[in-house]
């Protein structure tokens, strides 16, 4: 990696442009709140951090913070203490250690391999992009398994560049059928552009006690293309990937059949509790008016309802709607091959009615590895 | 009075249950030196890890130390052993040198001089070494001087390979790694010696992860 710029853009020419100066991500931030965090948090603010610190042109430590939280996410959690905590009545699913939902997931082995292509360890750029398709691959439904396309054509860029071909067109092969209007990068293409556009998909609590997680894209954050300009010359990218589409594609979770589990079990004790509440009140009326021997049965019922109901009270169906913010909602990549690394680089975003959007959080960041291979990265929010 | 009673300790029982707690209070853990060859209790996973390591890498030195076209020559065979050649063709994310380094380490100690390794990986340190000596900046040393660094007979050359396996409705992950190790000769082109090693993880996440 030798050249690297950062750099915001002039809100007024709608363009991003390199040049030197501070990014807006806030790594220092990222990295206050990774300090403060509980554990079972760690793995989300390591995220959000990795991905702050890669926009500060803090390479070294990004890739540090994405190997940490890739330790975790490939670590097999079993009879953990956590876990066992969130499977209970008691607690909330966002007990449990974060790892993420595969598709955040994925990105933490997304942003792993273009720092190891941004270095030149070609070999480690496929593993990871491999690594998070592997994460797609538990999707419900079987169309949308291991449907990542994006995640594909890296994995083929990381081949070309390894110098292997077959495997190469092989998973160029698998992109095409993924991604109309898709051609495979020319032989002899030595520019990689990955723009990452949008805000992250948001995840919400829904239905009873929150116990069901629902999907939102992003607010506020019209961009939905990208025209990349390198030394005058547009470059048109492919939409490649729309993060949202494969947070809602993932199908039912197991998880979920503990949750309604849960739901069901408060919902059938506080009934308990109502009804047994109600037969002791009316009891005691019975008797007040009529007398008799019956108020130690009485008592004794109301105390098994009021216990009933506080039991109902306490259980926590809430899903884990804890979510990785920094991510975007779409990637738009292009290869091509270019005589030398472009000094010039600029980026048009576009919304849907393909009208330009002004923005003053662009990144624009350059790498070149030390085979001379060159990466443009791209993100519009950080 | 006496139901009332137990209601009340009851709930404040059952209230405490269920409070979240906020904040780790765990005394810490000192550190502890763990044995390379075991499995980690805490955290572990498909991929590779040191017990792979450290088992493969042992198995290759013996392989390499029985075979009479490499180390049983009358004139001690020159051997390149590095990760230069030495591809990660799998889903793991390795540093390959893990292997190679602890690969030559090994050996290295285990032959006790029927093998001479050449460290083309130290090639620029060698270099720029011998060109200061014959530029006269620093002097000859006490050892010898040489026209030339030492040429290989052998390098080392292999792959590590994956196939993985996933099974949705029980979470269970599997990974099966292969890596192929061989040393060529580098006159002949030919593989006097080849090893394998492979090995196979099945690891079911908890149901929340999956």
């Amino acid at each position: 990696m030798t050249s690297c710029t950062v750099k915001r853009c002039a809100a007024l020419a709608l363009l991003a442009c390199m040049a030197s100066g501070a990014a807006h991500a806030d790594y220092a931030a990222e990295r206050s709140r990774l300090k403060s965090a509980v554990p079972k948090d760690a793995v989300l603010y390591t995220l959000q951090a990795g991905v702050a610190a890669l926009a500060e042109k803090q390479d070294g430590e990004a890739a540090a913070l994405f190997d940490s939280a890739l330790d975790k996410i490939e670590g097999m959690y079993a009879n953990t203490e956590s876990a066992a905590r969130a499977r209970s009545l008691w607690y909330e699913e966002g007990a449990k250690d974060f790892k993420g939902e595969p598709y955040e997931r994925a990105m933490a082995f997304y942003y792993r391999g273009l720092l190891y292509l941004a270095e030149g360890d070609y070999e480690n750029a496929r593993a990871s992009f491999r690594g998070g398709l592997l994460q797609d691959a538990f999707a419900e439904e079987d169309q949308n398994r291991a449907d990542f396309a994006s995640l594909m054509l890296l994995e083929g860029w990381a081949n070309q560049l390894n110098g292997d071909a077959a495997q190469a067109a092989d998973a160029y092969k698998e992109v095409t059928a993924l991604r109309t209007g898709f051609v495979a990068p020319p032989e002899g293409a030595n520019l990689l552009i990955v723009a990452e556009l949008g805000g992250s998909p948001r995840k919400l609590g829904d239905g009873i006690g929150n116990a069901e997680i629902v999907y939102r894209r992003a607010k506020r954050t019209p961009e939905r293309s990208a025209t990349v300009t390198l030394d005058g010359q547009p470059q048109a990218l492919l939409p490649m990937e729309d993060l949202y589409y494969q947070a809602i594609t993932r199908g039912g979770r197991p998880i979920d059949r503990i949750i309604n589990g849960k739901v069901a079990f408060a919902a059938t004790t506080a009934k308990v509790g109502d009804v047994l509440g109600t037969i002791a009140s009316e009891g005691n009326v019975l008797r007040a008016a009529y007398g008799g021997t019956s108020g130690r049965a009485l008592g004794g019922l109301a105390a098994v309802g009021a216990i009933a109901s506080v039991i109902s009270a306490n259980v926590k169906p809430r899903a884990d709607v804890r979510y990785w913010n920094n991510l975007p909602e779409s990637l738009h990549i292009q290869a091509l091959r270019a005589s030398a690394a472009p000094r010039d680089i600029a980026a048009l975003l576009k919304d849907e009615a393909g009208n330009p959007v002004a923005l003053d959080t662009v990144v624009i960041r350059q790498f070149r590895d030390k085979n001379g291979n060159g990466l443009v990265w791209i993100k519009s929010r950080h | 009075m006496k139901y009332s009673l137990s209601s009340i300790a009851c709930v404040c029982l059952l209230a405490g249950c269920a409070s979240q707690p906020t904040l780790n209070n765990s005394a810490g853990r000192a550190t502890v030196y763990q044995d390379v060859n075991s499995v980690s209790s805490t955290m572990a996973g498909v991929g590779m890890e040191s017990q792979d390591i450290v088992s493969m890498t042992d198995k290759m030195v013996r392989d390499i130390l029985s075979n009479p076209q490499i180390a049983g020559r009358s004139t001690p065979a020159r051997v390149i052993v590095d990760s230069a050649y030495f591809t990660n063709d799998s889903s793991s994310r390795i540093n390959k040198n893990l292997i190679t380094d602890r690969l030559r380490v090994e050996l290295n100690r285990a032959a006790a001089g029927r093998l001479v390794f050449v460290a083309r990986h130290y090639g620029s340190m060698v270099a720029n070494e011998r060109d200061a000596k014959r530029a006269g900046e620093r002097d000859g040393g006490t050892i010898r001087s040489t026209k030339a660094v030492a040429g290989g007979d052998f390098r080392l050359g292999g792959r590590i390979a994956s196939m993985d396996a996933n099974q949705r409705s029980t979470g269970m992950v599997s990974r099966y790694h292969q890596i192929t190790f061989e040393l060529v000769d580098l006159e002949y082109e030919t593989i006097p010696w080849s090893g394998i090693y492979e090995f196979r993880k099945e690891a079911q996440d908890d149901i929340l992860y999956r």
